[in-house]
């Protein structure tokens, strides 16, 4: 360059134009600091299980890692495993460990380790685990404690070999389950913060792992406290207390569905034209889209990003009305704003039940003992049919649904497949025992000098990223 | 991270080529600050430049010649009208540890043709020098050698933030630090340090060029959501003399300073894992009247 030019600013707004799709973002992403979150609840173990509600799953995030994720768009991605590739014609699948992934305890993360740890996921109570066992070679006795033996799953190396009785459609997809995240052989886990103190039931201090698969995360600390009134935690973040709270709020786009879960195995929802009656006219309400910030009508019993919505409302054959005043006892999860319920409430009033609401934490919502159970559900793996068998095993025995899950399981092609699912999905709601409500976002708020946070395909947030503004 | 050496690191020993001419070009305090007439928003010099690699650093070898370094490499550039012409790459000394934001420096010397490159990704520095046009490694060191601090600069496992005990400004950390002239350096929470300076301090972007004596350039200290800026102050005033809107977030700055004007050459990411690269010239501001920045 020769000389110097005084310009105004017509040439850098040029170039701004010029660059128009860039992200805009200066100071960040920022390492250190440390978040206060707050929960509706904390789990009682960090073991890993298939979170309820949002609490337990911000924390299996934070303190496991699983073989590999799925991404937005349901593919998988890696996490502990490098990469893999099918063999056999699609009956073999061989999973590569990234070499320099590490346990909080320092060791590496070895086949071993994983195959220890793939075993005693398919044991577990996780509809995940149950069909990948349901697939694998000698899976289902295994998962039976029939046998110790499983010749699906071998540890070789650094890989890790999965044999499966036949081609599967989503082969992979189990292993991004929550439930199926990796320990040490000392029980570590993996996942970006390292758990260092549960000062009580009600707080937990993590710190970041400096060795994480993808990298040291931004925050030096996390602390989680269990504040269990969802009003309450509002008062935390408005007073500064916490720049998170978890179990309040609407965070994002719908990724989850407001569920009301009949009981059939007591009266009088034990009549399945009574629940059809209650199920369709309730699917009909407007009940949580006026009052939920972010709420959506549901497009079915999952949420619409995994499954395209559908004007067809199912079936409600052979319906009749309640009987007058029927008492009932409705569980609600506290991630529930009281408003809903007390609007689904009246809505029962209105068909002929009395309703009394008993309030529960989210991680007992589906075991309470009641005739009904409200509350938001996000599968644990976001792959349609793992959530349609998630969504069977709370409605047991409805007929179809298991030979449709089976056949989607086995189908490869696209369409066909798609079939299977939509007739598993419809039978499940023809049953009147699982009603969708709404879709709802996360229920989630944070301080505006919190950045970086995302949600991953169930909705479930995620803090490896996060990062404070000074 | 290692713990800090005992003796000098083998970096200072090594580093005799550079370090004495950048601390020759060092003044003792900050320089006086005179008032400023705020000057114009420079024009970019052409179109921006996609890089092949994200920039994490800038650093002139030359009028015609920068180098741009990213987590696992460094590469030469022969600038021209045409834009930014690849001469050579050379990579970082491995194993690469994986860092979510990885942090860069380059600390160059015109005169030697040289410079020493560091990134959070990479176990140990590195000495490059251009010969016939190409990047050849002459030494390694566990440190970056850095004027004005005897065990020189490190970065803090896994992060971008820079350690070491720096004369005037202390062991940080840091998010950028610079050598010419008087030290000086973006504190964690984007505040401009300048050894020797008290009170308050200027709120600035991750990234530092140094100007003219006692005149700097940087990124702003926008939060997300907001756009970015080429920024230019003194190195102690608490408001910018010259705000200029950046097409992207700015992630790396280099200026080379002739007589009453410095090029500017400014790396901004393109959204997609990579950068553009921006060339300015931006005359010196002149005494007078401090005018208020442009929004």
């Amino acid at each position: 360059m020769r000389g110097h030019r005084r310009a105004g600013t017509a040439g850098a707004l040029l170039a701004a134009l010029a660059l128009a799709a860039m992200a805009r973002a200066a100071l960040g992403p920022r390492y250190g600091g440390d978040l206060a979150v707050a929960a509706l609840s904390l789990p009682a173990a960090l073991d890993p299980a298939a979170p309820r509600g949002s609490g337990e799953a911000l924390l299996a995030l934070l303190v496991h890692e699983r073989l590999l994720r799925l991404d937005t768009e349901g593919e998988p991605r890696a996490a502990l495993v490098r990469d893999w590739f099918g063999a056999a014609g699609g009956r073999e699948w061989v999973l590569r460990l990234e070499p320099h992934a590490r346990f909080h305890d320092g060791h590496p993360v070895t086949a071993e380790d994983a195959r220890r740890s793939l075993r005693r996921f398919l044991r577990s109570p996780s509809p995940a685990a149950a069909r990948l066992a349901d697939t694998l070679e000698g899976g289902a006795a295994f998962r039976a404690r029939r046998t110790e033996e499983l010749a699906g799953l071998v540890a070789s190396g650094a890989e890790v070999v999965l044999r499966f009785l036949e081609p599967v459609a989503v082969p992979l997809a189990p292993l991004a389950a929550p439930s199926a995240a990796v320990l040490s052989a000392g029980g570590s886990g993996a996942g970006p913060f390292v758990p260092t103190a549960r000062v009580s039931a009600r707080r937990l201090a993590l710190t970041a792992f400096g060795a994480h698969v993808r990298g040291r995360p931004l925050l030096d600390r996390v602390t989680v406290v269990a504040i269990p009134r969802a009003d309450e935690l509002e008062v935390e973040l408005q007073t500064r207390r916490v720049s998170l709270v978890v179990g309040a709020g609407a965070w994002g786009a719908p990724a989850s569905t407001l569920l009301l879960v009949f009981d059939p195995s007591r009266p009088p929802f034990d009549d399945a034209a009574l629940r059809a009656t209650a199920a369709d006219a309730l699917s009909r309400s407007d009940l949580a889209e006026r009052v939920l910030p972010g709420a959506a009508p549901p497009a079915g019993l999952l949420p619409r990003h995994l499954w395209p919505p559908s004007s067809a409302h199912a079936e409600a054959a052979h319906a009749r009305g309640a009987v007058p005043a029927t008492p009932i006892t409705l569980a609600v999860s506290s991630e529930v704003p009281p408003l809903v319920s007390q609007r689904l409430i009246a809505y029962l009033d209105n068909l002929g039940f009395r309703a009394g609401a008993v309030a529960t934490t989210p991680d007992r919502a589906l075991d309470a003992a009641a005739h009904a159970r409200l509350l938001t559900w996000s599968p644990e793996v976001p792959e349609p049919e793992l959530a349609l068998r998630e969504l069977a095993a709370l409605a047991p025995d409805v007929p179809g649904v298991a030979a449709a899950l089976a056949a989607a399981a086995r189908e490869p092609d696209v369409s066909r497949r798609r079939s299977y699912l939509g007739e598993a999905e419809k039978a499940l709601r023809a049953s009147g025992v699982l009603v969708p409500l709404a879709a709802v976002p996360a229920a989630a708020q944070a301080r505006a000098n919190l950045h970086g946070v995302t949600t991953d395909r169930a909705g479930r947030l995620v803090l490896e990223d996060a990062w404070l503004s000074p | 991270m290692s713990p800090v050496p005992r003796r000098a690191p083998r970096a200072a020993i090594v580093a005799g080529a550079i370090v004495p001419l950048l601390l020759a070009a060092r003044s003792a305090a900050p320089e006086p600050e005179p008032p400023f007439a705020a000057p114009s928003c420079p024009a970019p010099l052409g179109r921006p430049v996609a890089l092949p690699l994200r920039a994490l650093e800038l650093a002139f070898l030359g009028p015609d010649r920068l180098l741009a370094l990213d987590g696992a490499e460094v590469a030469l550039f022969e600038l021209g009208e045409g834009g930014a012409r690849l001469l050579s790459r050379a990579s970082l000394p491995g194993p690469l540890e994986v860092v979510r934001a990885p942090g860069g420096l380059l600390q160059a010397s015109e005169r030697d043709a040289a410079a020493w490159a560091m990134t959070s990704r990479s176990p140990r520095a590195v000495l490059l020098a251009v010969e016939s046009g190409a990047l050849v490694e002459r030494e390694q060191a566990e440190a970056l050698p850095f004027p004005g601090a005897p065990r020189g600069l490190r970065f803090r496992a896994g992060t971008n933030l820079i350690e070491g005990e720096v004369e005037g400004l202390g062991g940080g950390p840091f998010l950028d630090v610079t050598g010419t002239g008087t030290p000086l350096a973006v504190s964690p929470e984007g505040r401009l340090l300048a050894a020797g300076a008290g009170g308050a301090a200027a709120r600035v972007g991750p990234t530092l060029a140094p100007l003219w004596p006692g005149l700097v350039a940087a990124s702003a200290a926008s939060p997300p959501g907001h756009d970015d800026a080429l920024l230019v102050l003194t190195a102690t005033g608490t408001q910018p003399l010259l705000s200029c809107p950046a097409p992207g977030p700015v992630r790396a700055i280099a200026a080379r300073v002739h007589g009453e004007t410095a090029r500017l050459a400014v790396a901004v990411d393109d959204g997609e894992g990579g950068s553009s690269l921006l060339m300015f010239e931006l005359v010196h501001p002149q005494p007078g009247a401090q005018t208020p920045p442009r929004p």
